[in-house]
């Protein structure tokens, strides 16, 4: 299973979430509390109230579901919801139409499967969003996976960035040529880089940071403050820049509160200057990533035994393709679209979409989905996704 | 906040069992349905409505009152908000279920 496994703290936070929400909801049902208590309380467990129902949504670290979880999610679906689900541009899975008594319930099937809401709403860090095609880009330097999970674990219940100024986005890439992450439309875009070191013979990696991007009202191209980082800072340098905008950010609109509005306000060289100064002083804190600690993480990310294929030669059936497509166009024109090239000679990543004619764009059939053998990729039983739906989450 | 004229008010809230869209009726219940609702005139009417939606905080969330109009007994909501809240399109419609 190359994907991040609970350990025994990590289980009992999420199994505890679900019982703690199981109380307050029965507070708030009873009228022990009021909307304005439980409300915030709602939100931390990623339960929206919407325009026509509740929303509840879930958090993929970096869009990677086990099949188990998948079916999980499905289940969820059937039982508590109208069947379906929308896997949103994010990363994350939303359900539209549940009832605000089930959730809890929702919550502890959930956490079976090493899945929870938390974060995935109010003003603090966000699902951690990664290339749809990690780990198996051929075009990428390294699996962002790895510090995607590092990420989630900083800011995870990090207790001085619960109440920012607003909502916080991260994506991470590995690919420097394609940025598949959209990390220029994030409030913190992370790019694996390599630097040539001062003898001019090693490569040396780390990260090229940008900051402030992001969609919705006010669309702004991110800003790159730093060309290169250094592999260990990267939790410091972000933690200082999360900082900067915790403390600076504007509080008094929420529609001027995104990081992107005070790069803008500030401009980019003095933004740069407060984190910079702000690094400084943390950079060789208890933050600094060690290699022990990257290598525990990463090894929950070791590819899966590829099989060996001869250079010119791809997996079985592969040769029919080349006869196919002068017969078949509509089946030619899915392949030049869907099918791309993979890290590993012989193999393809290939592109499905869950939409059919009875169902929306990007609005899952869950209940296809538990019986689509196509989603159980060659990748041990792991499913991830591209989604082109703008949502925003 | 100054009444327009020939408009009158209802309350409105979210269930919150649900979620679902409800109006405040005149017995003093709550509908999904906004033309079961009550409309009243006056701002005092308004008040003394919204007074007794808010003492309902086991039933609803966050109830508030919009404009509407009355014509040929039928509630039509000023706000393309309100209408959608009311009528859809994406309230009632149930998308078809792949299991089906």
């Amino acid at each position: 299973m190359n994907q991040y496994q609970y350990d025994a703290y990590d289980q009992k936070i999420v199994e505890e979430r679900a019982r703690q929400f199981a109380g307050q909801v029965a507070r708030r049902v009873s009228g022990e509390t009021t909307e304005n208590e439980f409300k915030p309380v709602r939100l931390q467990n990623g339960l929206y109230m919407q325009l026509h129902a509740y929303m509840f949504r879930i958090a993929v670290p970096y869009g990677i579901l086990a099949s188990r979880q998948l079916r999980k999610l499905a289940h969820i679906a059937r039982a508590y919801d109208r069947g379906y689900g929308h896997l949103t541009t994010r990363q994350n899975v939303q359900f539209n139409w549940p009832k605000l008594e089930d959730i809890p319930q929702a919550l502890e099937h959930l956490a079976e499967v090493q899945m929870h809401a938390v974060q995935t709403s109010g003003n603090c860090i966000r699902n951690i969003t990664s290339d749809p095609f990690a780990g198996v880009a051929p075009d990428e330097l390294e699996d962002p996976r790895p510090y995607c999970e590092i990420l989630r674990q900083w800011s995870t219940f990090h207790p001085e960035f619960a109440f920012l100024p607003r909502k916080f986005k991260i994506a991470v890439t590995g690919t420097p040529g394609h940025d598949r992450a959209a990390i220029r439309y994030h409030d913190i875009g992370v790019r694996i880089v390599n630097r040539v070191s001062a003898d001019g013979e090693a490569a040396e990696r780390g990260f090229e940071i940008w900051v402030g991007g992001g969609l919705g009202r006010t669309p702004v191209i991110g800003k790159p403050i730093r060309g290169f980082l250094e592999y260990e800072h990267l939790l410091s340098y972000l933690e200082s820049i999360l900082r900067v905008y915790n403390l600076y950010g504007r509080r008094d609109n929420k529609f001027k509160a995104r990081i992107k509005i005070l790069v803008n306000e500030l401009g980019t060289e003095q933004f740069r200057q407060a984190v910079e100064a702000e690094f400084a002083l943390v950079k060789d804190s208890a933050l600094r990533l060690t290699r022990a600690e990257y290598d525990r993480v990463a090894q929950y990310f070791q590819p899966p035994p590829y099989e060996t294929f001869e250079a010119s030669a791809g997996p079985p059936g592969a040769g029919l393709l080349g006869a196919e497509l002068g017969k078949d166009r509509a089946y030619a024109r899915w392949l030049k679209q869907n099918v791309l090239p993979h890290k590993v000679p012989g193999y393809r990543v290939v592109v499905l979409t869950r939409s059919t004619r009875t169902t929306p764009r990007a609005i899952s059939a869950t209940h296809s989905l538990t019986r689509s053998p196509t989603w159980r990729t060659s990748t041990a039983s792991v499913a991830r996704w591209s989604c082109t739906r703008r949502t925003s989450c | 906040m100054a009444k327009r004229t020939g408009t009158h008010y209802v309350i409105s809230a979210q269930l919150l069992e649900t979620g679902a869209s409800a109006y405040l009726t005149a017995e003093g219940g709550w509908s999904t349905n906004l033309q079961q609702a009550a409309t009243v005139v006056t701002d005092a009417q308004r008040d003394e409505l919204l007074a007794r939606a808010l003492k309902q905080e086991r039933i609803v969330c966050d109830p508030y009152f919009f404009d509407v109009r009355v014509e040929h007994n039928t509630i039509d909501p000023l706000s393309a908000r309100e209408r959608i809240r009311a009528f859809g399109p994406t309230t009632r419609v149930r998308r078809p279920d792949a299991s089906q």
